[in-house]
């Protein structure tokens, strides 16, 4: 992968911001962790064509103070516990490892530079779970007792203000609480995870099924029914089927037509550095450019 | 022999002997080398023999400003079908070499040996010790930036004579689509010709192969890019179709059929 800087961004920090990234990726692996719960194109994609990424490093500043954060905290060495620390396994011939950010107590922590939607939403903590889980699996795995897992989220975009005025508003550090699975559980999991990786990377790339709406964090499509010359929709719909029976059952069907409203695929435009090689990104950007 | 049989002898994978490997870079550490297959020229002219005898074809030579431009001639039915192609002098012995890739480049534009350009390359070790019990060719070289061994590898099943013999007409024409419409990897492809190969496949084996095959081809036509299909769905119908056994194929592929048919009506 490329690291270039567009922006012009001081050399420190893009020096940063390149040692950071590269130190981690010369390990021999199947996949980290993190890269184990990408979603599968985005995660086969990236290893056929690492080497022809190019990221900007304007768009690395929030994991550069992620793993600033990582590094103040390992300094500060809290008794008895052990943090930044990478380990491996190996599950069905492949090589899994992961770093987490701190254990102590037998308890996994993680810290998360995140948005407030994403706590105020639960969107991440299906994630964060898988995540936090193979961690106290590979703990496990290496003698260690893991008794509860949490996350301590750190709002980027958290205003005092909203604070104040909004009781379900978070405080600026939260501590989330995350389900424990047994070792069966995990195992499955990554069983399951190893295969399916495996299975579709038999396929060319642009055979490779695109990512599902919730793992493009995108809303399913609905299916607005219109009446004709209308600003407004009659009804909206989860399903064309739904739709399609709605509009046929009502008295002026030959009036009325559906259309389809999809939201934008935010991590494909913003998040995926793989977007250039994806058919589904391509097909879209071409036809909301064309649009 | 007919067209097409001429055509089918001339594209005919090489044996194992008549293919060699050369360096084609160094890695940065200078511990592995990119080597790459290519047919000597005397495989080229063995081959001319072969289909044409050697009254019924012909080769002549032009050395141009930088390299040689060769016209290979063949006696096809009535009359002589010329094809050239030119090649640059080379580093070692310029212009013989020049003479010889010349005649490949020529004999490849009448199929011979141009499947050679599908083998993948490899990346393979370079040791300070001349390695011990390699069941494949050993090389030493000291120069373009490296010095050591290396081991020659393997040719994936498909370019080697043996399986072309082996697997069945049919299910190498319907993997060589696969490979074709780009379903599937050159590296799968590979996977399933050496699956078909094997002779201690049965023949129920061999058909849920075909059949599994035929899915994915089906799968890939028309699942895969249906926005109608779920994602979820395109990638279970997956999982099913590789996972299948002769029980449950049936009643995939109606599944497939019935998913595919709604989707495109939708």
């Amino acid at each position: 992968m490329k690291i270039t800087n567009c922006y012009n961004l001081p050399e420190a920090i893009v020096q940063a911001i390149k040692h950071n990234w590269y130190s981690g990726h010369k390990e021999h692996r199947f996949a980290s962790v993190t890269e184990l719960l990408k979603p599968t194109k985005q995660f086969i994609l990236n290893k056929r064509h690492y080497k022809e990424i190019v990221r900007d490093a304007s768009d690395m500043i929030w994991m550069l103070l992620g793993s600033a954060i990582h590094k103040v905290l390992e300094a500060a060495e809290v008794d008895n516990s052990i943090s930044e620390e990478r380990l491996s396994l190996t599950v069905e011939d492949a090589v899994i490892t992961g770093g987490f950010d701190l254990y102590k107590d037998g308890i996994v922590t993680d810290f998360k530079f995140t948005g407030v939607w994403n706590y105020t939403c639960d969107s991440r903590k299906e994630e964060w779970e898988k995540q936090l889980n193979l961690y106290a699996y590979l703990l496990r795995q290496h003698g260690f007792e893991v008794k509860a897992l949490q996350i301590v989220a750190i709002f980027r975009d958290w205003q005092k203000s909203k604070s104040i005025s909004s009781p379900a508003y978070p405080q600026q550090v939260e501590t989330i609480s995350l389900k424990l699975w047994d070792d069966e559980a995990v195992l499955n999991f990554l069983r399951e995870r190893i295969s399916e990786l495996r299975s579709f990377d038999e396929l060319t790339d642009d055979m490779i099924p695109e990512c599902s709406p919730s793992e493009r964090w995108q809303a399913n499509d609905q299916y607005a029914v219109y009446k004709t010359g209308a600003n407004r929709a009659l009804r909206l719909f989860d399903s064309r089927e739904e739709a399609e029976a709605f509009r046929d059952g009502h008295k002026e069907a030959d009036q009325l037509h559906i259309v389809v409203r999809s939201e934008t695929p935010k991590r494909c435009q913003d998040y995926c550095t793989v977007h250039q090689f994806c058919h589904f990104f391509q097909q879209q950007h071409t036809s909301t450019q064309a649009g | 022999m007919t067209i097409n049989e001429i055509q089918d002898a001339l594209k005919h994978p090489f044996p194992r002997e008549d293919i060699e490997f050369r360096v084609s870079r160094v890695s940065a550490k200078k511990n592995k080398a990119c080597v790459v297959p290519y047919i000597q020229a005397r495989g080229i002219m063995q081959r001319l023999d072969e289909v044409f005898d050697i009254a019924h074809w012909k080769d002549e030579y032009e050395v141009l400003q930088s390299g040689v431009k060769c016209k290979l001639s063949v006696f096809l039915g009535s009359e002589w079908i010329t094809k050239e192609d030119v090649a640059p002098f080379t580093n070692i012995e310029a212009l013989k070499g020049a003479f010889s890739d010349s005649l490949k480049r020529a004999g490849v534009k009448f199929g011979i040996g141009r499947y050679i350009y599908d083998v993948q390359e490899h990346w393979v070790d370079i040791f300070p010790e001349r390695p011990k019990d390699c069941m494949f060719p050993v090389h030493y070289q000291s120069s373009d930036g490296m010095t050591g061994w290396w081991i020659e590898p393997q040719l994936p099943a498909w370019a080697l004579p043996s399986v072309k013999l082996n697997v069945p007409v049919q299910y190498m024409e319907l993997l060589e689509e696969l490979k074709h419409s780009k379903i599937l990897t050159n590296t799968k492809y590979e996977k399933y010709a050496q699956a078909l190969a094997d002779s201690k496949l049965s023949e129920i084996q061999k058909s849920l192969i075909w059949e599994q095959l035929s899915l994915i081809k089906a799968w890939g036509e028309r699942i895969v890019n249906n926005v109608g299909v779920a994602v979820e769905v395109k990638k279970e119908l997956y999982r099913k179709i590789i996972g299948s056994n002769t029980d449950s194929i049936g009643n995939i592929r109606s599944e497939l059929f019935e998913y595919a048919d709604k989707g495109a009506a939708a």
